[in-house]
């Protein structure tokens, strides 16, 4: 049975996440920096969930204790405080899981991430919903579909045309059944994403855009038609009041490092400037903008073979609670 | 032979010269854009400068001259109430009321006065600088007009910026606060809601007093919310201050169960202590001074020593912890109501300015020292053995 430390000084929270873990794993729980390197001692961890403030020493300091002397640990954090103040943390510490912790907070998110985490099957938009989530899988032509109540289709798309007929219709449906309109934003991000950047040559060359590395620079083809091998998927829905974009793509040549370096040129400001280093150039802005505007993004990546985006927008204004959710196979 | 002099509103039998130096002056007074006037000791003008022709609306300087100043400049039959020679007597010698005429240069005298003009209220600051004979009698002052009404605006916008950025603040200090509590609450009910079939009963009751106590936690940052928007009238009561100690030091110990798990406590009492006051809001004052040191130790070994000693007419009580002290920058702060030293957005910033609030109310004194790695702060309140207050 795998063994799961968690971390954390307010009493309620720490026991009723060690509650819900202890039914599949062998749950143990500290309430500082101290309690948790005695149990580090006498009992082989396999992923440790520590908040970050905590009286005494930090769960930061957790982190680097854990890196030095335990390698094979996985670690995770949660926290009451805005997690984009910890991208650089975790950018140079290699955490990518950062959960909040706010009232709203499903503890479903907290047991995908340790099941994901400790099994490495990390696919799949149902994970995070009940089982009776339908999901259309049968991707019958470029139409636009409407999903199942409580349900996701699933459409493929093959060239600029396609997916800017059925970004539009997608958007417009969801926006109608109540989606903020800024859900167009992300349709546009992830579909360009999977469709422009993602696909690559096997030496790692864009297929789709013209990179200028001298200017840093990247242009995108005009009236891209993909070809049958690169072709990827958009699924929408809703689930009760969460509405639901997924992309996924064949090539998994998103980097979780990446990730956090477009995330971080856009949240960390230059403090001689007071301007963040993405604000001149465009890469990362699209990915900055959809993490600020869903609820959750998460995104999971089987190098070299497939990545899926999976964002989550509901309409209950937690826009200051966010997770990091990057998952990598 | 008598003169008119072509601009000044001052007859003169002068020399052309001086006629010459008076002209020079006169340009000079002019120059300056606030009202200046030259009153002798009789409250009459003697000499104007242009500005004070735009604040009075008068076009020429002889219509101001041989005039009250209080008519003339203000509107007033009487001299102005606040006129600091409304008790001036001619005949007088002795000026000391008014300056201290042997410090150089002489301190000018400044009234800050509301006065209605332009159809609305402004703020004047009056300055008045005192000309002295060889005899050292004041013979005439000259009084200084400066309409500090946009400075006043500016002040009390800032001071509204200020208040506004400190609200800031404890709300989103609040605002965390209460969120970890709230959290606890919520996860707590869905793993219940998850457990519920097959958690023994007596983990059920174990998982409901954590609620119970994450709803104490956030019921004390309202309370201090609203004792702080709202503070009410002590009741007094006949109580056992001791007691109170030992209560208030009971239910840190049970908030903050693993804080204190490294303190020793030495509460020491040299007499009984039954008197009036507010229980209530007194265990307040010691929940709070308590949970601060409790958080300045950070789990850190140390220890909390109260000692209650009688004075003559009042108790006196101070609290002494070895958590670390307070650093001399912000000792004279910690008394101001969303001061906090504590790390960004963590604890309301309201917790020792209720305690200076309750003290206050009690007609009693709070203060603190702090040296090396000690902090004690020392209250002492009226020991009142009969109810007399209403």
């Amino acid at each position: 049975m795998k063994k799961i430390l968690i971390v954390e000084d307010i009493h309620s929270i720490r026991t009723a996440i060690k509650d819900v873990l202890a039914i599949e794993y062998s749950a143990f729980d500290a309430k500082n920096y101290s309690e948790a390197v005695e149990i580090l001692k006498s009992e082989k961890i396999d992923l440790l969930i520590t908040d970050i403030k905590m009286p005494g020493k930090s769960g930061l300091d957790l982190i680097r204790h854990v890196r030095e002397n335990y390698p094979d640990t996985l670690y995770t954090l949660i926290t009451a405080y805005n997690i984009n103040d910890y991208i650089k943390f975790a950018k140079d510490y290699g955490v990518w899981n950062i959960i909040p912790k706010y009232s709203f907070l499903d503890l479903r998110f907290i047991s995908v991430m340790v099941y994901k985490l400790l099994t490495g099957d990390i696919f799949g938009v149902e994970k995070y919903f009940d089982k009776d989530l339908i999901i259309n899988d049968k991707n019958s032509g470029g139409k636009f579909e409407t999903p199942p109540p409580k349900g996701i289709v699933f459409k493929t798309i093959k060239s600029d045309k396609e997916r800017e007929f059925l970004s539009n219709r997608i958007g417009k449906f969801l926006i109608e059944k109540g989606a903020p309109k800024i859900i167009n934003q992300v349709i546009e991000e992830l579909t360009s994403n999977a469709m422009i950047r993602a696909p690559r040559d096997e030496k790692g060359k864009s297929k789709y855009q013209l990179e200028l590395p001298a200017r840093d620079l990247l242009i995108s083809d005009e009236k891209i038609e993909l070809s049958e091998s690169d072709y990827f998927e958009i699924g929408y829905g809703i689930y009760n009041k969460t509405f639901i974009i997924v992309t996924r793509d064949k090539f998994g040549s998103l980097k979780k490092e990446e990730i956090l370096n477009r995330l971080d040129r856009h949240i960390n400001i230059d403090e001689t400037t007071g301007l963040s280093p993405g604000i001149t150039d465009s890469h990362g802005r699209g990915l900055y903008i959809c993490r600020e505007v869903s609820d959750s993004i998460i995104f999971n990546i089987e190098k070299g073979v497939r990545t899926e985006v999976i964002t989550f927008l509901d309409n209950n204004d937690n826009k200051s609670y966010k997770s990091l959710s990057i998952y990598e196979r | 032979m008598l003169q008119q002099n072509s601009s000044p509103g001052v007859q003169l039998t002068f020399s052309s010269l001086a006629d010459e130096k008076i002209k020079e002056l006169q340009a000079i007074i002019d120059g300056i854009t606030e009202p200046l006037i030259l009153i002798d000791q009789n409250f009459d003008i003697k000499r104007v400068n242009q500005a004070t022709l735009n604040f009075t609306g008068e076009t020429a300087y002889k219509d101001l001259t041989k005039q009250k100043c209080y008519t003339k400049l203000y509107g007033r039959e009487n001299i102005c109430p606040y006129c600091p020679f409304l008790n001036y007597k001619v005949e007088q010698s002795d000026y000391s009321d008014f300056f201290d005429l042997n410090s150089f240069p002489v301190p000018e005298l400044k009234r800050e006065v509301l006065f209605k003009f332009d159809g609305k209220n402004q703020n004047l600051n009056l300055s008045f600088f005192p000309l002295i004979s060889k005899d050292g009698k004041i013979y005439s002052f000259v009084e200084k007009v400066s309409n500090i009404t946009k400075i006043k605006e500016k002040e009390e916008e800032n001071l509204r910026m200020r208040n506004l950025a400190s609200l800031g603040i404890m709300i989103s200090g609040v605002a965390h606060e209460l969120n970890n509590p709230l959290t606890g609450i919520s996860l707590t009910v869905q793993n219940l809601v998850n457990n519920l079939s097959h958690f023994a009963p007596e983990l059920i009751l174990n998982r409901l007093d954590l609620i119970q106590k994450d709803l104490a936690r956030a019921a004390l940052i309202v309370s201090d919310i609203i004792s702080f928007a709202k503070p009410e009238r002590s009741k007094y009561t006949l109580a056992d201050l001791v007691e109170v100690i030992y209560k208030a030091k009971e239910t840190v110990q049970r908030l903050y169960p693993d804080l204190s798990k490294n303190v020793t406590w030495d509460i020491n009492a040299d007499d009984e202590f039954i008197f009036y006051f507010n229980p209530f809001k007194i265990e307040r004052l010691f929940l709070n001074l308590f949970r601060n040191s409790l958080q300045a130790f950070d789990y850190a070994k140390g220890y909390i020593r109260v000692d209650v000693k009688k004075k003559k007419n009042s108790t006196v009580v101070t609290i002494e912890d070895n958590a670390g002290g307070i650093p001399d920058v912000v000792l004279d702060k910690i008394f101001d109501p969303f001061f906090s030293n504590r790390k960004e957005g963590t604890g309301t910033g309201l917790g020792l300015s209720i305690c200076h609030s309750i003290v206050k109310d009690h007609n009693g004194k709070i203060n603190v020292k702090s040296t090396d790695d000690r902090t004690k702060f020392s209250i002492s309140i009226p020991t009142i053995k009969s109810q007399t207050r209403k």
